[in-house]
């Protein structure tokens, strides 16, 4: 099995740099005038030369982009969560560790670690924190790499080494003719085995690359971030499940996630008229999924309805849910958020509703009141006036789609959720709104999540104690990204016994 | 010598405020012989004011790649007015484009009006019935593009007019500084001192930048305080564009994640009446010094280890072997790393300041 994981867009310049000598400083207080001066005549600008000239390689830590997996273990032992994804090598935590997740030691299981591209790379340091390194005691029980095949990419220079039994970094160095590189493989070729399980364990993978690129210790800032806050969310999420354990919860502890790129030959319509450039993104998911069949007509003709002429359909709401159980996203699933920095705050998953509470995968699930003072659709959407003036995570509104049902009577069928605020941004604090339509069947079940070029469809399956959020596809930009129950890993008989 | 005065006082005087079309419309040089549109024309008579242009942002204004990046996402007619202002150089771009256009703020864009030069002087051999001008090249000159505010859209797509809110402030926050105050009101005064006048250096020239902008760097003890100041310009600093922004950076090559960084430039928000204004605007006005306090942890501070009996530190990565890196860059676009499919075809940065530093040679910070 492969794992993906979410990752960045590549946005590294290739280009290298100037590194002044030390002794270039100088202190500039006494350039601090107390009266400017007009700076004296300077000859034509030199802007090419000055930007392209460099190319002094410089060794610097590059935070992990990605991890393949050959494999990793599923392991419900603490219920919910499995703790054994390879993108733990990058949290720099020796309580979390990648395990693989076959039978016996390991050999020949790999790993592919993916980093920001460099050029000019002569040299990859790698610090490895071998086998299970939470206690002195689990790293004895667990089995540890012993000989490895390294490969560099795409250059494809090998090198084998032989790891010590021992706790702590150890250091490996592998140099390559100058020149790009942008991934590591491993691969297991031995192992020390456990005393008592047979896992390969591996806890950290740090890595230092000499090149020639100019570094960009912001991006690497952001990638290593990403990777704690979804260290955090997973570990929240955990929580919460093993809390409610014993009682109903919509939703599943785990899915599984299966991505695709859709051969698709839906082509984009036009937007324009009077059409907001949100609405068309509404539209634009409706019709994509439509082409590719994601759900049933009668659900997308509710979509619709709602979206046609910038939302003139809804109306302005307060809802009150009837139950106050949070919406936590397990594994597969993902509650965007107004401060995410990618256009899609969801890739590589399924969307759940950004409304807080797991009522909201009901239409009865909650209350919807008239609320006059909302602000005008439009206007949240584009994050002006005052009511979007709060600082991240902002302030929700919500509008209701209440069409009469065949029996004359109204019934909930949408609700369009936007929220705006400011967020954090290089230059300040900037406005930021993000929405999403949640449109339910007549039995009043969340079926659809939409977002501007993003539908994900939700399978429901009846339990005893109420309906299970058993599946779902999301369909955006072309790539269908499907999730389901995890098939249980009937090779997995061992268990680490201790809790993250 | 009596003669000299003579023809200079037998010009007439022009203002020259009104000269330029603000964007909205290209300048007429219907009147110009076609042959003597083009910088060409010049050549021979002013070769070394050509040979500076041709090294000028200004003989790029059209060309450029940060500015075709733009021109291609959004083609309107008002861009073209102060990027390839002629009239002949508009109907150029309305066909594809052509050399003509190609030449951006040329010659004729700034000399001539109504088929006669513009001037400040007049030289006494001078073969040109030219208009002299005090005015020329002065803060009102060159606000016909340098100055202007948010546009406002009419139903076409095109720019119909202006918001009342600044898009580039860079001559009223001129006129509001020290230099204009103290009767210094040319912007040449800057940026056309090179022997011919012509080479306009700007954000792009790395001395200019320099000299306009200036650091400090200090010790505090567990820390480090960085101060920026605009020590030589007339107006905010960075100015001019919406996008552009100026970005400080301190970090260990083996710590990125432990990145101090700060940034100068403005935020905007659409306002009702149509158009944006700025409601965020940490640039430096003229003379302005602004004091960063950088916490401890890119001078150093070893790794806590939460499993003292078994990880090592690495400190060593961290430790006074390990220089600090400081970075002042000059940002043009709003996309210091252009995402993939946005990539330009020229720099979207310039370094004033790229160094590594060793933290323990800096001095202590005055108290």
């Amino acid at each position: 099995m492969t794992l993906r994981v979410p990752r960045y867009n590549s946005r590294m310049a290739k280009t290298s740099t100037t590194l002044l000598g030390l002794g270039a400083l100088v202190v500039m207080t006494s350039q601090l005038l107390a009266a400017p001066t007009p700076p004296a005549p300077q000859p034509a600008g030199k802007v090419a030369a000055a930007a392209a000239a460099n190319t002094v390689a410089v060794e610097r830590r590059l935070h992990l982009a990605n991890v393949e997996a050959s494999s990793f273990l599923w392991d419900d032992f603490n219920r919910f969560q499995q703790n054994y994804n390879p993108m733990y090598l990058g949290d720099d935590d020796p309580k979390t560790a990648w395990v693989e997740g076959v039978k016996g030691h390991g050999i020949g299981e790999w790993l592919r670690l993916k980093f920001t591209p460099m050029e000019g790379a002569s040299k990859v340091r790698l610090k490895i924190r071998n086998g299970y390194q939470k206690s002195d005691k689990l790293f004895a029980m667990n089995s540890r790499l012993k000989e490895v095949a390294l490969k560099l990419l795409p250059s494809g220079k090998t090198q084998s080494v032989t790891l010590k039994d021992e706790q702590g970094f150890q250091e490996i160095v592998l140099d390559q003719p100058a020149g790009p590189v942008d991934a590591v493989e491993l691969k297991v070729v031995s192992a020390y085995p456990g005393s008592k399980w047979d896992d390969l364990t591996v806890s950290d993978v740090q890595l230092f690359v000499t090149a020639t690129t100019r570094e960009n210790p912001a991006y690497e800032k952001a990638r290593l971030e990403k990777l704690l806050t979804w260290k955090s969310e997973r570990a929240t999420a955990a929580a919460n499940f093993k809390k409610t354990a014993s009682q109903y919860n919509p939703l599943l502890p785990q899915y599984q996630v299966v991505r695709k790129d859709l051969d698709s030959t839906y082509k984009e319509s036009a937007c324009g008229g009077d059409d907001s450039s949100e609405a068309c993104g509404f539209r634009r998911a409706v019709e994509e999924a439509q082409h590719n069949k994601l759900v049933a007509d009668t659900v997308l003709t509710v979509t619709k309805a709602v979206v046609e002429k910038n939302f003139a359909a809804l109306q302005p709401v307060r809802v009150v849910p009837v139950n106050s159980q949070p919406m936590l996203a397990p594994d597969g699933m993902c509650i965007p958020r107004l401060n995410s920095c990618l256009d899609d705050g969801c890739y590589e998953a399924t969307e759940l509703p950004m409304a807080d509470h797991l009522a909201f995968l009901r239409a009865d699930g909650f209350h919807a009141f008239e609320e006059k003072s909302n602000p005008a659709i439009l206007s949240a959407l584009h994050a002006e006036g005052k009511e979007c003036s709060k600082r991240d995570p902002g302030r929700s509104f919500f509008y209701a789609y209440r069409p009469k049902n065949a029996e004359g009577r109204e019934s909930l069928r949408a609700l369009l959720q936007i929220r705006c605020g400011k967020v954090e941004s290089r230059e300040g604090m900037s406005p930021a709104a993000r929405a999403q339509l949640l449109v339910y069947d007549e039995a009043g079940l969340l079926q659809v999540v939409t977002s501007p070029y993003s539908l994900t469809a939700m399978t429901f399956a009846s339990r005893a104690q109420g309906p299970v959020l058993v599946a779902a596809k999301r369909l955006s930009g072309g790539q269908l990204i499907t999730v389901g129950e995890p098939k249980a890993d009937s090779s997995s008989d061992t268990k680490n016994g201790d809790k993250p | 010598m009596l003669l000299f005065l003579a023809s200079l006082l037998a010009v007439p005087l022009l203002h020259t405020g009104g000269l330029f079309t603000t964007g909205l419309a290209p300048i007429a040089d219907a009147d110009i012989p076609v042959a003597q549109r083009s910088v060409q024309a010049c050549a021979k008579c002013h070769p070394k004011q050509l040979a500076e242009w041709q090294h000028s942002r200004h003989s790029r204004a059209w060309t450029n790649a940060l500015f075709q990046r733009e021109y291609k996402q959004q083609p309107l007619h008002w861009c073209v007015h102060c990027h390839a202002p002629l009239q002949s150089q508009f109907a150029q771009v309305q066909t594809h484009g052509g050399s003509l256009a190609d030449e951006g703020v040329s010659c004729a864009v700034c000399h001539v009006r109504g088929g006669k030069l513009l001037a400040r002087t007049r030289h006494a051999d001078s073969p040109h019935d030219t208009v002299v001008s005090a005015d020329f090249g002065s803060a009102e000159f060159c606000a016909g593009c340098h100055q202007f505010n948010f546009p406002l859209f009419a139903s076409n797509g095109q720019v119909s007019g202006y918001s009342a809110f600044p898009m580039q402030d860079t001559v009223a926050q001129f006129q509001r500084g020290p230099y204009y105050l103290q009767g210094k009101g040319r912007c040449g005064d800057c940026h056309a001192q090179s022997p011919a006048g012509h080479t306009f250096p700007g954000a792009h020239d790395p001395q200019q930048l320099k000299q306009a902008l200036s650091y400090s760097l200090c010790r505090t003890g567990s820390g480090l305080q960085l101060t920026l100041t605009n020590r030589g310009a007339g107006h905010n600093v960075p100015t001019g564009d919406v996008h552009r922004h100026i970005v400080a950076r301190l970090w260990r090559s083996s710590s990125p994640e432990q990145l101090f960084e700060i940034s100068l430039g403005r935020r905007y928000e659409p306002v009702e009446a149509g158009g944006k204004r700025t409601i965020v605007d940490t640039t430096l006005a003229p003379a302005q010094s602004r004091t960063y306090q950088v916490p401890g942890l890119p001078l150093g501070v070893p790794e806590k280890s939460s499993v003292k009996s078994i990880a090592k530190p690495i400190a060593s990565e961290l430790g006074s072997g390990d220089p600090l890196n400081f970075q002042l860059r000059y940002v043009y676009t709003i996309d210091e790393f252009p995402f993939p499919g946005h990539e330009v075809a020229e720099p979207t940065y310039l370094d004033i300041v790229s160094e590594r530093l060793e933290p323990q040679r800096l001095p202590m910070c005055a108290k």
